[in-house]
């Protein structure tokens, strides 16, 4: 059996990479001191080396222990994929609707993601969890975290 | 001064209320994180990171020292309690812990570990406050070229944290070489791969990397495993008994010095010196070597022993010399160089009432973790019946902020989700993750070692050769790579005997 797509797909990305790194070396080549001195070398070698190793697993042989075993349902797959959505979706959300708002959704979507519980479970353990997060951060480390611009500019139409 | 009147300084700073304080909370804080099932003492670390903080440098670094040996206890309780080995190198504490926890003997066990591990992390501290003033002194000596062979000689850490695929090790750190190139060059001062992003001027942050890596993948790794609660109702006595006591010291002595001796090699990682003590104790108890595997005592002591021993022997060559040896290392490392400290030679030289303070705090951190933990047993064994589905989403959003704290920027907070994507995906298809970060560490010190190398060669490379360090350790990188080809095959052989599937050497 032939390696795992996984190891494919992670040789042709190196192979890009590679061709990325072995670019930006170029355009840094006309700054050199010397040969070997100037910021293009390390882009040099380090797109050399990820095309190099991206093309030997490539060429290796077989290892397909890490493909996914079969069993795993849709719903899980979708569960998992999820998670990440959430995550991304609150840095998206934080600059407008603030900490608060944000990471008391955000926590509401993983309970309900993660753990499964009842909508209404998932709002008081959003809220406690949000709170918490408050208190470590805000009252004791001091981080100043965003207030969201929605609340700024309700602050300032109501001055 | 001498090495042990330093050290008596150390403790005296180390013994302020506040560090103290300090080592306390860290220790707490680590064995409660450690604990959480599927959580080991690197994304333990690495999600403590940022609620350092707000402490000052000594506090947060005492703290983290402690959060480390925390979690490092805290994860051979899920793997006596529930079976479930935090890091690879837990496999043999599960092998007797969890049956001696099925016969009702949890605490017992969970006594001998951390009885095991205060015993080889004092004697791990104690090589410490030796052999690092030493290196790092010799290290001193060293010209760019030595610095530069050196690292290389560190990159063979590749094969010994890589499970066994070198070219994917390869590949990996030369991807976290390639990505800490990111933002302004050092040479010439224009801005390199940015690809005209004002937010990638300023580079990766490192410790938004490791969260998403270690922390954000673990949760997601957890969700696929789906852990649950199993720890058992009844643990009995944590305090052994003298019979205990007996039976496990031959096993903690040769478990401490095995883990201290091969924790100074690099590429010798906890799981290796773990497997071989286990097997060693094994050899040695002749009477008992039938009980192995069903619940020996012993078979607890080697393992924890070893561990602790080899993540104390790791603090050498971080400290002097400035290499992580292992993953929870690394994340240590990342956490001296937020707060402006760049382990190397010289910080025994220019910081040299910090790092005694923090050396003096690790002997408080072993004393503290044995009298916490202790009469603790019993409230963290109940700790570890938290559903995941609830642990998972605190972890996560503390992640999130965390990786927000360290430079209160949204950009870096991507990354680390980027990353958490990136981590899971590695770790499902067993791509080695250490390599990366020390690819990501070692990257920038390493170009400045090879510019600063090559401009004194001035294109004669053979003088380079002449000077003794740098051939010296040129010789011990081909050495060493020998050296942990053999271990690693060992282990893997080892784990696939116990576990009976292949498994990553490390987290």
């Amino acid at each position: 059996m032939r390696h795992g797509w996984s190891d494919r797909i992670a040789g042709l990305m190196a192979v890009a990479a590679g061709g990325v790194f072995i670019r930006e070396a170029w355009k840094l080549y006309r700054y050199r001191t010397d040969l070997w001195i100037g910021d293009h070398v390390f882009p040099g070698l380090v797109g050399i080396g990820l095309l190099l190793s991206g093309a030997m697993i490539l060429l290796s042989p077989a290892d397909s222990r890490g493909e996914e075993a079969p069993g795993r349902t849709e719903g899980f797959r979708r569960r998992v994929a999820a998670v990440p959505a959430v995550l991304f979706g609150y840095t998206l959300v934080l600059p407008w609707a603030g900490y608060v708002i944000s990471t008391l959704a955000a926590a509401l979507l993983l309970f309900r993601t993660i753990g499964g519980y009842r909508w209404r479970t998932c709002i008081w353990m959003a809220a406690v969890a949000a709170v918490c997060m408050e208190l470590l951060f805000v009252e004791w480390l001091h981080t100043p975290l965003p207030t969201g611009k929605i609340l700024e500019l309700k602050g300032v139409m109501a001055r | 001064m001498s090495p042990l009147a330093m050290l008596m300084d150390g403790f005296g700073h180390a013994l302020a209320p506040m560090n103290l304080l300090m080592a306390a909370l860290g220790v707490l804080i680590g064995t409660l994180v450690g604990i959480l099932p599927g959580l080991g003492p690197t994304s333990s670390i690495a999600i403590l990171l940022p609620v350092t903080a707000a402490l000052e440098p000594t506090q947060a670094i005492i703290m983290l020292a402690g959060i480390y040996y925390g979690a490092m206890y805290g994860g051979s309780t899920t793997a006596i309690l529930l079976n479930i080995p935090g890091e690879v190198s837990s496999v043999p504490t599960c092998l007797d812990g969890y049956p001696l926890a099925q016969q009702g003997r949890g605490g017992p066990a969970l006594g001998i570990a951390a009885i095991a591990s205060f015993v080889a992390g004092v004697l791990g501290v104690i090589g410490l406050v030796f052999f690092a003033p030493a290196l790092a002194d010799r290290a001193l000596r060293f010209g760019p070229p030595e610095m530069l062979a050196m690292m290389l000689f560190a990159f063979t850490l590749l094969f010994g944290l890589s499970g066994g695929s070198f070219i994917k090790a390869l590949m990996m750190g030369v991807a976290g070489v390639g990505l800490s190139l990111i933002g302004l060059a050092p040479v010439s001062g224009t801005f390199r791969l940015t690809f005209g992003s004002p937010k990638l001027a300023g580079g990766l942050d490192m410790v938004s990397i490791l969260i998403g890596l270690f922390a954000i993948a673990e949760v997601l790794k957890g969700m696929k495993e789906k852990k649950t609660a199993i720890a058992g109702e009844r643990i009995g006595s944590v305090f052994p008994g003298k019979r205990d006591l007996i039976q496990s010291a031959p096993a903690m002595a040769t478990g401490s010095v095995v883990g201290f001796l091969l924790g100074l090699l690099p590429g010798c990682s906890a799981a290796i010196t773990a497997f071989l003590s286990y097997d060693f104790a094994k050899k040695l108890s002749r009477k008992r070597k039938h009980l192995f595997g069903k619940g020996a005592i012993e078979g607890v002591a080697a393992p924890e022993a070893a561990n602790n021993a080899t993540s104390s022997a790791g603090f050498i060559p971080l400290f002097a010399l400035g290499i992580p040896a292992s993953p929870p290392l690394a994340v240590l490392l990342a956490g001296l160089m937020i707060y402006g400290l760049a382990p190397g030679p010289l910080l025994f030289e220019q910081k040299g009432s910090f790092v005694w303070t923090v050396i003096a705090s690790m002997f408080i951190g072993n004393v503290l973790l044995l009298i916490l933990n202790l009469p603790l047993v019993g409230m963290w064994a109940r700790l570890t019946r938290i559903p995941f589905g609830i642990l998972a989403p605190v972890i996560l959003l503390l992640s999130l902020i965390g990786a927000y704290t360290v430079r209160n920027n949204l950009f870096d907070v991507q990354v680390a989700c980027l990353f958490g994507i990136v981590g899971y995906l590695l770790q499902k298809y067993h791509w080695p993750v250490m390599p990366f970060i020390l690819g990501f560490i070692l990257g920038p010190l390493l170009e400045m070692s090879f510019m600063q190398t090559m401009t004194i060669a001035a294109g004669d490379y053979a003088r380079l050769f002449q000077r003794p360090i740098f051939f010296a350790f040129l010789a011990l990188t081909v050495i060493m790579l020998a050296l942990s080809v053999w271990m690693v095959r060992r282990t893997k052989r080892r784990v696939m005997e116990e576990v009976g599937k292949p498994e990553s050497l490390v987290g």
